[in-house]
C-alpha cells in the first residue's frame, strides 16, 4: 500500500469542496457522527438534505461566508491506497494557501464549471501546477447536470484547455465530465455522460 | 536490482522523523507535550528514532489537570525512566491557585479549558519557542486546517485566517520574540495509522486502551468512568461493563467504549469496523459548540 496525495483546484464556486465531500460520502468514508453534524449545519437542503462542502470548510468564517479560506486536509483509505486530499481555496487572495497544499501533491484535480469554461483561476492554478511539476492532472468539468450533460459543451472546454496547455509543462492530463452535486463520475461511472 | 520503496507507514514515519529533526535544528528550547495518550506515546517513539542513539534532545512536558487515569500516570513515569527522558510536570491545580481562577462546576467539571492557562504559563516559564504536539488533522475540522509548524502570537493565540505558506517539506520556524510555534509531526496520520504503527512496532500502551472491567455511568449514550472527579447523582445507575478507551484525556471528559478487545490485533480490528469518529465517540468536551476546537485553539489551546 502506498500514499497518493492530491489537491483540488479551480475557481471560486467551481465545486472543489463539494467534490471532496461527494468523494468521501459515496466511498462511505464519512462517519455517522460527522454526518449527523453535517445534517444539522446544512442550509442547502437540495443535495439530499446535506451540503457536502461543509465537510472540509472547517473554520467559522468559511462556513459563514460559504467559501474556503485555507487548505483543509482529509484522509481516506481503500485497501490499495491511503489518500491525502488537500481542499484548496479558489480565491486569488488565498493563492498562497493553495500553493501550500499543491506543493506536496502528486496529482491535481482542476475543476472547471461547465457553464463558465476556462477562466482566469483555471489558468493560474494550471500555471502553478506546472511550476510545481505536479506529475498527474485531472481536468474535471463539473456541473454537467446544469448543461444537460452536453457532449458539445464538454468538447469545447477540452479544446479551450488544450490551448492553455501549450505553454505549460503538464503532461499526463485527463478530462472527466462530472457532477459533484449529483455524484456523476465521482465514485461510480455515470450513465449520463 | 530491487527497487527501494517505503510502504505507507514508513512514508509517514519518515515525514515525522524529518519534522522532529527540523524542530531540533531550528529551535532553541523545544518541548514535547506529553499526555500519556497513544498519540504522544507515538511521538516519543518517533523522537527516539529521530535522535538515536542519542537521547531525545528536549524535555517532555505534562500539563497535569489532576484528573488523570492512574494507569496513564504510572505508564508515563515508567516510560520516562526507561528512556532516560527529562519530564517536567506543571499542574493546573497550581495555576488555579496562583491566578485565583474559579474551579469549574457541574457534573463533569472539566479542567480541560483551564489547561490553556497552565500551558501558556509553562511556555513563558521555560522560555520555550516550540511545543511539539500529537495533534492529527483527521481528528477535527479546525485541526484539519492547521500547518505542521503553526505560529502562535505572544498571547499564544492562533490566527487561522493568517497562516503562513508551508511548501514541500520546508518548515519555516522563524518567529518574533514572544511568539512560539506549535509543531505537529503526526499531522498526516489518521487514528488507524497510529494504531497500525503501534501494532507494527509493538509499542507499549497504558492498560486502559485494552478491554477491562470498570464501573461506569451512562450519560447521553456515553459511558463515563466512576471517579472522584465526577458527580454521581441519585438518578445515575452504576454499571459494571467491559470497556476500553479510544483516547486518553481527563477522567472527566473522556468516555469509554464497550469492548472485549484485549490484544492490539483485536483493538485494530474494532477501529477498522467502527463507524463513529474518535472524538465523536469519546470526547464529552467537543460537543458544546460547532467551533469548540477552533475557539480553544484561538485561545492558545494545544
Amino acid at each position: 500500500m502506498d500514499i497518493l496525495r492530491f489537491i483540488t483546484a479551480g475557481s471560486v464556486d467551481d465545486g472543489k469542496s463539494t467534490l471532496i465531500g461527494r468523494l468521501l460520502y459515496d466511498s462511505k468514508n464519512i462517519l455517522i457522527d460527522q454526518l449527523e453534524q453535517l445534517e444539522r449545519q446544512s442550509k442547502n437542503k437540495e443535495a439530499g438534505g446535506i451540503d457536502l462542502a461543509y465537510l472540509t470548510d472547517g473554520l467559522r468564517a468559511e462556513r459563514e461566508q460559504g467559501i474556503t479560506i485555507d487548505v483543509a486536509y482529509r484522509y481516506f483509505s481503500t485497501p490499495k491506497r491511503k489518500f491525502i486530499i488537500a481542499d484548496a481555496p479558489g480565491h486569488v487572495q488565498y493563492t498562497r494557501n493553495m500553493i501550500t497544499g499543491a506543493s506536496n501533491a502528486n496529482l491535481i484535480i482542476i475543476l472547471i464549471d461547465a457553464r463558465q469554461g476556462v477562466v482566469e483561476q483555471t489558468r493560474r492554478h494550471s500555471i502553478i501546477a506546472s511550476l510545481l511539476n505536479i506529475p498527474h492532472v485531472v481536468i474535471a468539468i463539473n456541473k454537467m447536470d446544469l448543461v444537460e450533460y452536453s457532449q458539445d459543451v464538454f468538447n469545447d472546454i477540452v479544446i479551450d484547455y488544450a490551448e492553455v496547455l501549450k505553454s505549460l509543462n503538464l503532461h499526463d492530463v485527463h478530462y472527466i465530465p462530472v457532477s459533484a452535486l449529483n455524484g456523476d463520475n465521482i465514485v461510480e461511472k455515470s450513465s449520463r455522460t | 536490482m530491487s527497487e527501494y520503496r517505503l510502504d505507507y507507514l514508513e512514508q509517514l514515519e519518515t515525514e515525522s522523523i524529518h519534522i522532529f529533526r527540523e524542530i531540533a535544528a531550528q529551535f532553541e528550547r523545544p518541548v514535547l507535550l506529553f499526555s500519556g495518550g497513544k498519540d504522544s506515546i507515538t511521538l516519543v517513539h518517533l523522537a527516539r528514532k529521530a535522535f538515536a542513539p542519542g537521547k531525545i534532545p528536549f524535555p517532555l512536558v505534562h500539563i497535569d489537570t489532576g484528573h488523570n487515569f492512574p494507569e496513564a500516570l504510572e505508564f508515563r513515569d515508567r516510560l520516562v525512566d526507561q528512556i532516560g527522558a527529562n519530564l517536567i510536570v506543571r499542574k493546573v491545580e497550581q495555576t488555579i491557585k496562583a491566578r485565583n481562577l474559579t474551579e469549574p462546576k457541574g457534573k463533569f467539571a472539566s479542567r480541560n479549558w483551564l489547561q490553556t492557562y497552565t500551558l501558556l504559563d509553562t511556555i513563558e516559564e521555560l522560555k520555550c519557542d516550540a511545543c511539539i504536539g500529537g495533534g492529527r488533522r483527521d481528528e477535527e475540522k479546525a485541526r484539519a486546517k492547521e500547518r505542521i509548524f503553526s505560529v502562535r502570537d505572544e498571547f499564544g493565540q492562533w490566527n487561522p485566517k493568517l497562516q503562513r505558506p508551508e511548501l514541500w517539506s520546508t518548515y519555516n520556524g522563524r518567529i518574533h520574540k514572544g511568539e512560539n510555534v506549535r509543531a505537529f509531526p503526526i499531522s498526516n496520520w489518521t487514528e488507524l495509522d497510529v494504531w497500525n504503527y503501534i501494532r507494527k512496532g509493538n509499542i507499549a500502551l497504558p492498560s486502559i486502551y485494552f478491554a477491562h472491567e470498570r464501573e461506569v455511568i451512562e450519560h447521553e449514550g456515553q459511558l463515563v468512568a466512576v471517579s472522584p472527579f465526577i458527580r454521581i447523582d441519585d438518578t445515575d445507575v452504576i454499571l459494571k461493563k467491559n470497556v476500553r478507551y479510544r483516547t486518553v484525556g481527563d477522567m472527566t471528559c473522556t468516555a469509554a467504549v464497550e469492548s472485549n478487545a484485549v490484544t492490539l490485533d483485536e483493538v485494530v480490528n474494532e477501529i477498522i469496523l467502527t463507524r463513529i469518529s474518535e472524538r465523536g465517540e469519546t470526547r464529552i468536551d467537543d460537543k458544546v459548540t460547532e467551533a469548540a476546537m477552533e475557539d480553544r485553539k484561538k485561545g492558545g489551546y494545544f
